[in-house]
């Protein structure tokens, strides 16, 4: 698919999405805390715009189930049934990442760049519609990504075996500080 | 009518013909648009203005608003508490103009239900042909003896409207002498935001707590408990020694003296239903509530003061096609919250948008989400998602509080999430 199809498809969906009361009905209650389209103004509450939608399914199931530390996703998570998260994953799928500046420091930037290339980005593709990746983590917010690499790093949050061991690689060679210079690296992805 | 007067006679003539006009051209161009007028420019009513313009761009919307800045409530115990600024709570409406929105400064003073129009105090009139109501609360003033707005505005803060009355509360706790007592006098159910009173005892006891430490609030309780008690509690003991000889917090309920009946401004005394005397160096006295006066004096309030509305539509009970969203509206279970009114107001959005459609209305959701900042690095959470059933707004059973007993991550984790919360409901609600 060329560039133009994916743009007038992204643009039909989007249309689509806003003609609907029903979908309205459903997402425009998560905008009071994830911002408009899903685009959080931070400090902490994640961007969830263009999250892959599989991800974002499997998200809201272990919200339900209490298989995911939370604060208040775990509640509100259970309003919902599957076909309504799905409608909600397609919906903010198609909304469009909108990074903001954050404070980094150059010198961790500099050193997470390299190792991040090294343990995480093959999985973590730009590219969130190859339906490999999570959410969006570069440009992701630096309070929300710390708050998330600790509890993968306490093992509070489960993480799939092949990301923990790779974390595990990257303290052992690099240092735990190591994963603090990886999350200024991914908050100044989007700093121009 | 006593505010007959010659202007504005003009002004109702005017838009009397403007209509008139409208209505028997031929012009392509000016084809009858339908009229959206909203009384209230808070939460409710400019998130209301915002997504009916939004839904349908040919609605004709315009905002009644009374003052030319919103300072919202929410986090305006921060500023009390000295945490942030009284710039960081302030909004304009020049964002929301940019939908196309007209917006009026001015006050509403009556509706008139059958011909369907709202007049303001300098004489203007809005004819609609859908009103949404959102006015939020006013004060019982009569209740607590010794107490006046004129005081209030003066020496004994509400501050339970935000701006000059938030300022005022903070340079008073500001010019307090260390070993002063706070009082913060909680009205009686139902009022805005029921966590609000006990948060802004938080935040001034850890304001006291490193500036005037021999200092204490004082919370005068009318009823035997409160809203979410033990969170309260568990981060009182944590962190202001409550219970102890010591405790920057003290807290008296109706049966020890809690219940107000009389201020004495001039000595600074609160006198209770019970006898007692509690003297003080600042008062914030939060007086009884009801629906904002418009929706009073246009008989849109049952006997309780406030606004019986459908649930499915937030149409008044008692009048058609008025609206009434926000605290002014009976939504319980749905608490009288920013987020409620926010989340009731696109509801309401839908419904008017798709009755002036020709459409059925869907059967709503409604979600509310609550921070209370406690401390430092300290928050604590209400969150909920509510349905509609048996055309009542009901709770069934996704939502809860922050559990007790939590780490201090998870209560930094809140406060975090908390600012995040109040960046992104005010821009939904004023950009
Ligand atoms: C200390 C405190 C803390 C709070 N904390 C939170 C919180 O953390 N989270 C939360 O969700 N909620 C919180 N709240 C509650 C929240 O502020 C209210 O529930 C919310 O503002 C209600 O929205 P509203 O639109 O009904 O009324 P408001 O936001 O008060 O808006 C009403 C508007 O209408 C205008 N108006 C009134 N009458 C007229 C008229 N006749 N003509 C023209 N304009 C008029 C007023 O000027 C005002 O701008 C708190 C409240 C307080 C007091
Ligand atoms: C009260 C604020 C609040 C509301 C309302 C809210 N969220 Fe969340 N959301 C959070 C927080 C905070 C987190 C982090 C997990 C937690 O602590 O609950 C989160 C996390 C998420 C995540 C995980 C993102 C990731 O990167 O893995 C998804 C998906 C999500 N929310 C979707 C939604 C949807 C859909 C809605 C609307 C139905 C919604 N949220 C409403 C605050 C909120
Ligand atoms: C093997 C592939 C893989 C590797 C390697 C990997 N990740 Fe992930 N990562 C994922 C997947 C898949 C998820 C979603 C996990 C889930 O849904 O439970 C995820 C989730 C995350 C999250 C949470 C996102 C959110 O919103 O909840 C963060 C943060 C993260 N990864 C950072 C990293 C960092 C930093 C590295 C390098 C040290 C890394 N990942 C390495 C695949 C990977």
């Amino acid at each position: 698919m060329n560039k133009f199809k994916l743009l007038l498809l992204a643009s039909l969906l989007f249309n689509t999405a806003w003609a609907s009361d029903e979908l309205s009905m459903l997402v425009d209650n998560c905008t009071g805390c994830h911002g408009k389209e899903g685009n959080s103004l931070g400090p902490a509450i994640p961007i969830i715009a263009s999250m892959n939608p599989n991800t974002f399914v499997k998200a809201m199931q272990e919200f339900k189930n209490g298989e995911r530390p939370a604060t208040v996703m775990k509640y509100l998570a259970k309003a919902y049934t599957n076909a309504e998260f799905k409608q909600m994953a397609d919906y903010f799928a198609n909304q469009k990442f909108i990074p903001n500046e954050q404070i980094v420091e150059l010198d961790r930037v500099a050193r997470g760049k390299v190792v991040y290339g090294k343990y995480c980005q093959m999985c973590h593709l730009k590219n969130v519609y190859t339906g490999k990746g999570s959410t969006i983590i570069e440009g992701q917010w630096m309070d929300y990504l710390r708050l998330n690499l600790s509890d993968f790093y306490t093992g509070i949050r489960d993480m799939p075996r092949p990301i923990q061991l790779q974390v595990q690689m990257l303290v052992k060679a690099e240092g735990e500080d190591s994963i603090e210079d990886i999350i200024h690296y991914l908050g100044s992805v989007y700093n121009q | 009518m006593s505010n007959f007067n010659r202007r504005h006679f003009i002004k109702v003539a005017a838009s009397v013909t403007a209509v008139g006009i409208a209505g028997c051209t031929t012009l392509p161009k000016l084809k009858a648009e339908k009229r959206v007028v909203v009384i209230g420019g808070g939460a409710g009513g400019a998130t209301a203005a915002k997504y009916i313009r939004k839904n349908d761009p040919t609605i004709e919307v315009t905002l009644i608003e009374a003052h030319k800045y919103h300072y919202t409530c929410f986090m305006s115990n921060e500023v009390i508490g000295g945490e942030r600024s009284i710039q960081s709570i302030k909004f304009s409406y020049d964002k929301l103009a940019g939908y196309g929105i007209n917006i009026v400064h001015d006050l509403a003073i009556e509706i008139e239900p059958i011909s369907k129009k709202v007049t303001t105090r300098n004489g203007d009139v809005f004819y609609y042909d859908r009103l949404v109501v959102a006015p939020g609360i006013d004060f019982k003033w009569n209740e607590v003896e010794g107490y006046d707005p004129q005081i209030a505005s003066i020496k004994i803060p509400h501050a339970w409207k935000a701006g000059s009355q938030t300022i005022l509360l903070r340079k008073q706790l500001e010019a307090m002498q260390d070993g002063g007592t706070v009082i913060i006098s909680v009205p009686r159910r139902p009022f805005r935001c029921h966590p609000g009173p006990y948060e802004r005892a938080s935040l001034i006891a850890h304001y006291l707590k490193t500036h005037k430490p021999a200092s204490k609030v004082l919370i005068l309780e009318p009823s035997k408990t409160f809203a979410q008690q033990k969170l309260f509690v568990q981060a009182w003991k944590r962190l202001y020694g409550f219970g102890t000889k010591n405790s920057l917090i003290d807290w008296l309920p109706a049966a020890e003296g809690g219940k107000v009946s009389e201020l004495d401004a001039k000595n600074m005394i609160i006198h209770s239903t019970s006898g007692e005397q509690h003297k003080a160096d600042v008062i914030n006295l939060i007086p009884p509530q009801q629906a904002g006066n418009i929706a009073v004096v246009s008989d849109l309030v049952n006997g309780s003061g406030w606004c019986p509305v459908h649930h499915q539509t937030f149409e008044s009970m008692r009048y058609k096609d008025i609206h009434v969203i926000g605290d002014a509206s009976i939504a319980k279970p749905m608490p009288k919250s920013g987020y409620s009114a926010n989340s009731q107001a696109k509801v309401c959005a839908i419904a008017i948008v798709r009755a002036l459609q020709g459409k059925e209305m869907l059967t709503p959701n409604f979600l509310n989400a609550c921070y209370a900042v406690l401390g430092k690095d300290y928050a604590i959470s209400v969150a909920a998602v509510y349905k509609l059933e048996n055309n009542k707004i009901t709770f069934k059973g996704a939502g809860g509080l922050s559990p007790m007993d939590a780490s201090e991550e998870v209560r930094r984790r809140e406060l975090l999430y908390a600012h995040s919360w109040y960046n992104n409901i005010t821009q939904d609600i004023f950009e």
